[in-house]
């Protein structure tokens, strides 16, 4: 072998590296963004919708107190903060209602299909602007499947982009060593960004959450459960609380026994 | 010309609201950290301070802890004194004990469990280490049937029984004698001894059925063998009164003795009535009689504290001493009870042919 074919050789053998690991990271990343998006909608829920009802229960108190204290600044004070809380939260609890149904698990057969998609059709192997067009519109299509744990979806794509007509043939040395070069080049800027992207997600509050719930369940327990029980014990005080306050004079309870 | 870079999108974004850190996740993320750590022990400490409370007021039956009681003592109370200062020693102890016990419970129903909103609620009426509160008693009693209500289904013979004491009542809910005296059975037939107790009254006064003595007795009987001592008091007045068996004095003063030795003041009266008359194979010992009726004003029954009162006048068992009768008299007349005007009476007259006893000094 020439010096120069040893160096194409090393090259395109780094390339590929480098793609299975941004084919890896973005396998990752996306099934992190589903398994998180999964947690969320299950958060939302049952947790996320009891405390925005607890709030509203809440604000609902402080009026009726600041009702019966008119003169009571603080109370008044009380009351708008309680109502600003209560609709904060119906806002956030809402705002996840009304996103689409989460996917369904993604299975190592998808997660599989996914990535030999991913090396085929990926936009930067593309040389001209029509190819990458063309894999961009194949690539999103893909994810769109991957995201709704479709399979078959992924494998009918796979067979349509048809044999890879960016596979590097007859095209003289110089040439396949810059385009080397320049994948390598994009790949690496890529797999930064994945990473970047990676930790900035695991650096959210739902991540954090939902590590910990996962850690518990696996220890047995059901913290989503709990909390919920949780969430549903303060409501019901509320309830009564504001029940007793509504009343007038509520007769006191009959005496004891013995 | 710059290369583009493809970012794989997801049609699911993030709630973007990230830097306003998501109060809803937030709040369920700090609930459920602390919940790991606090709930390892909960039951532990529920256990502990309801055996407490039990212990002292035998199951809620003993009404004594009145803590405005304390305040008109008039002396302190050194903790680290040998001698006891105040002839209510035993009773400020319990009260101490009680209050202690308070605080635990309610902090356990503040960290959400849901068992002690039964016994704090219990405990804002009697003023049972704490001080009397109706609000708060009919607010805990309400969130306590719910919460009873909702877990019935879990096997705990307290939480029936429990929930049938405020059946029994019309606590947080509508009184029916029927639906207590459902759960009082099933909680007694699996074991509780506090039901087996309350199960004996309703018989007795046929409250939700017809009344029925010797079912009363039987299920007295066997709670006061299991050591409950309210059961073994009523079994004691049972035999006295001879009803659902024939009258035995002698098995009446046996039970009255053993609630008495618990520290049942009812008991101890009674006991102390038996000596002083001389029954069920009792010899008349105004001596025991005397002691018997110390041992129960002492924790605070303002029945005994006015018969000491009067031993204490008429130097019956004791010797006469006017300063200890008005003071017993003054500690009955404190309770505001019927005893009240009774003793009301009889202070006064020993104040008026006694006049070197100081009122604000008992």
């Amino acid at each position: 072998m020439l010096p120069e074919e040893q160096e194409l050789a090393r090259l395109e053998t780094d390339q590929a590296t480098l793609e299975e690991r941004v084919t890896s990271s973005e396998l990752e990343l996306e099934t992190l963004k589903i398994e998180l998006s999964q947690f969320q909608y299950r958060y939302y829920q049952g947790p996320g919708r009891l405390y925005a009802e607890l709030d509203d229960w809440e604000a609902r108190i402080a009026m009726v107190e600041a009702g019966m204290h008119p003169d009571d600044v603080d109370a008044q004070f009380r009351a708008q903060a309680a109502e600003e809380q209560a609709r904060r939260s119906a806002e956030e609890a809402g705002m996840i209602e009304k996103s689409p149904l989460p996917p369904p698990e993604i299975t190592p057969e998808t997660k599989q299909a996914f990535r030999k998609a991913a090396k085929l059709m990926h936009p930067d192997r593309a040389t001209t602007d029509a190819e990458r067009e063309r894999r961009n519109v194949m690539m999103a299509k893909v994810n769109r499947a991957y995201e709704s744990g479709d399979l078959e979806t992924i494998e009918k794509l796979i067979v349509e982009f048809g044999q890879d007509p960016e596979a590097i043939q007859g095209d003289d040395l110089g040439a396949r060593m810059i385009k080397a070069i320049r994948r390598i080049a994009q790949l690496r800027s890529r797999a930064e960004e994945i990473d970047k992207q990676l930790s900035e997600t695991r650096s959210h509050e739902l991540y954090e959450l939902m590590v910990t719930v996962q850690q518990a369940e696996a220890l047995g327990s059901d913290p989503i459960g709990d909390l919920v029980q949780e969430i549903l014990r303060q409501i019901s005080e509320r309830k009564i609380k504001l029940e007793m306050m509504t009343l007038t004079q509520d007769p006191i309870g009959k005496g004891l026994s013995a | 010309m710059t290369e583009y870079l493809p970012v794989v999108k997801s049609s699911q974004q993030l709630s973007t609201k990230i830097d306003t850190a998501s109060t809803l996740l937030g709040r369920g993320l700090a609930t459920i950290q602390n919940k790991q750590l606090t709930i390892a022990d909960q039951d532990a400490r529920y256990r502990k301070y309801r055996d407490t409370y039990d212990r002292i007021t035998d199951y809620g039956w003993e009404r004594r802890f009145n803590p405005e009681l304390l305040s008109k003592t008039g002396k302190q109370f050194d903790l680290f004194s040998d001698e006891p200062v105040n002839a209510l020693q035993p009773l400020i102890d319990q009260t101490i004990q009680l209050t202690d016990a308070f605080r635990q419970l309610k902090q356990l129903a503040d960290e959400g469990y849901g068992k002690a909103y039964f016994i704090v609620a219990r405990m804002y009426w009697g003023g049972q280490g704490v001080a009397k509160n109706v609000e708060k008693y009919n607010f805990f009693n309400k969130c306590a049937f719910q919460w009873l209500f909702n877990h019935r289904e879990l096997i705990d013979s307290e939480i029936w029984r429990d929930l049938a004491y405020l059946y029994q009542n019309g606590l947080g809910t509508q009184q029916d004698d029927e639906q207590a005296f459902y759960w009082f059975r099933k909680s007694a037939e699996s074991g509780n001894i506090s039901a087996q107790g309350y199960l004996g009254w309703m018989y007795e006064r046929g409250r939700g059925l017809k009344v029925d003595s010797e079912m009363a007795a039987f299920w007295y009987q066997n709670a006061a063998e299991q050591g409950h001592p309210t059961a073994q008091y009523y079994l004691g007045k049972m035999y006295q009164d001879g009803r659902g068996m024939d009258q035995e004095y002698t098995q009446s003063v046996f039970w009255y003795r053993k609630a008495a030795e618990q520290g049942q003041t009812q008991a101890q009266a009674h006991l102390g009535c038996a000596y002083a008359e001389g029954v069920g194979g009792l010899k008349r010992d105004y001596k025991q009689s005397a002691y018997w009726f110390q041992r129960a004003a002492e924790l605070g029954y303002a029945s005994a504290q006015l018969t000491l009162g009067d031993y204490y006048e008429y130097g019956r068992g004791v010797e006469q001493n006017n300063k200890k009768a008005a003071y017993w008299y003054q500690r009955a007349a404190e309770q505001g009870e019927s005893i009240s005007s009774i003793s009301q009476g009889f202070l006064s007259d020993i104040i008026k042919n006694n006049p070197d006893i100081d009122l604000s000094n008992l």
